[in-house]
């Protein structure tokens, strides 16, 4: 099976030097998307500002695909001091 | 899984691994120990992968792990898995299912496997006849209960890493009582992917929280050997402390029992 590399970006970037095997590209992109929900689900919550990235490498390098995920959470009203 | 014929050396392997595990709680007598030798058919070796019980279907035995490592895992329509417990040496698998009219879980080996069957009738026959085997199949089965609620409150409540360490954690301190672990070394004969269907999370995230756990210097991973490299930092992070079993069960076992007769193990 094809061997996928994922860069991931919470804030700090991440190389991934050890990829991950996948039966073909829609299921390492499948992949990919579910990595970033699992990524906002264990930092939702720490700050009001979270983005996470990943950006997904072939086994030659070649960049195939990046998605990311983004939440911005502002209050409407003046909080009391 | 087919065999019938038993062989003493086998069984005597048997045994002593299920004593193991029922070590814990009871002292069995010399007799109970013959009964207990009993119990599993003629062991038989099978390939990384090999589906051992399949899901859905009528529960006719219990299986003894001999040697290796098995997955017991909900599969879905989709072919997503999610394994409910890893099987370690020693270990009853497909016991919980033998409540049902079908099997709720499906026995897979992880590794190359050597188990044994245990039809439910002879299974059932050592329930009648040592009510003292029937009471640490009990507190067995509770303590299967307690891991599945601390792998539950994990789910809920904790970070992907924390269970991620969790998980390292608890294995080691099963093979350390299996002797399969090496002072803080811990053999994991298992893919990536199986640890994410372990964790429910995808294999590209179980290599990150491997990084993030290897980051905070508490492992070091080569290949599929871990090193703990701080177990009181790693138990921290991850808020995980071993469960102690009951010193005191009277109220349940009585603590000796005289032997009238029966063979000498």
């Amino acid at each position: 099976m094809p061997r996928y590399f994922f860069d991931i970006t919470d804030g700090t970037s991440t190389f991934d030097d050890t990829g991950n095997e996948f039966a073909d590209l829609s299921a390492a992109r499948d992949a990919a998307i579910q990595t970033l929900s699992e990524m906002a689900r264990d930092e939702i919550g720490r700050d009001k500002h979270l983005q996470v990235a990943v950006l997904m490498r072939g086994e030659c390098g070649q960049e195939l695909f990046r998605a990311s995920l983004a939440l911005s959470a502002e209050w409407l009203v003046e909080l009391p001091e | 899984m087919n065999g019938a014929a038993r062989d003493s050396d086998e069984s005597h392997d048997l045994s002593c691994l299920l004593m193991h595990r029922f070590n814990e709680y009871i002292k069995f007598t010399p007799s109970e120990v013959m009964r207990i030798r009993a119990l599993g058919e003629k062991p038989i070796a099978l390939p990384r992968s090999a589906v051992i019980r399949e899901q859905e279907v009528r529960p006719t035995c219990v299986y003894i792990l001999v040697d290796g490592w098995a997955a017991a895992s909900v599969v879905y329509e989709s072919g997503n898995r999610q394994i409910t417990k890893v099987h370690l040496p020693g270990d009853l698998m497909g016991v919980s299912s033998a409540c049902l009219d079908l099997t709720a879980e499906c026995l897979t080996a992880l590794t190359p496997v050597v188990a044994s069957r245990v039809p439910l009738e002879r299974f059932g026959r050592l329930f009648a006849e040592s009510p003292r085997f029937a009471a640490a199949m009990f507190l067995s089965s509770q303590r299967e209960r307690i891991a599945l609620i601390d792998a539950m409150s994990r789910i809920g409540r904790t970070t992907s890493a924390e269970r991620l360490a969790a998980l390292l954690l608890d294995l080691h301190e099963r093979l350390s009582r299996v002797s399969h672990a090496c002072d803080l070394r811990l053999e994991t004969p298992i893919t990536q992917e199986d640890f994410a269907d372990i964790l429910g999370m995808t294999p590209v995230h179980v290599n990150r929280c491997f990084k993030k756990l290897q980051n905070l210097g508490s492992i070091r991973r080569f290949g599929k050997r871990i090193e703990i490299l701080d177990p009181h930092a790693l138990a921290k992070f991850a808020r995980w402390s071993p469960r102690s079993v009951a010193s005191k069960l009277d109220w349940l076992i009585e603590p000796t029992v005289p032997e009238l007769s029966g063979p000498r193990a």
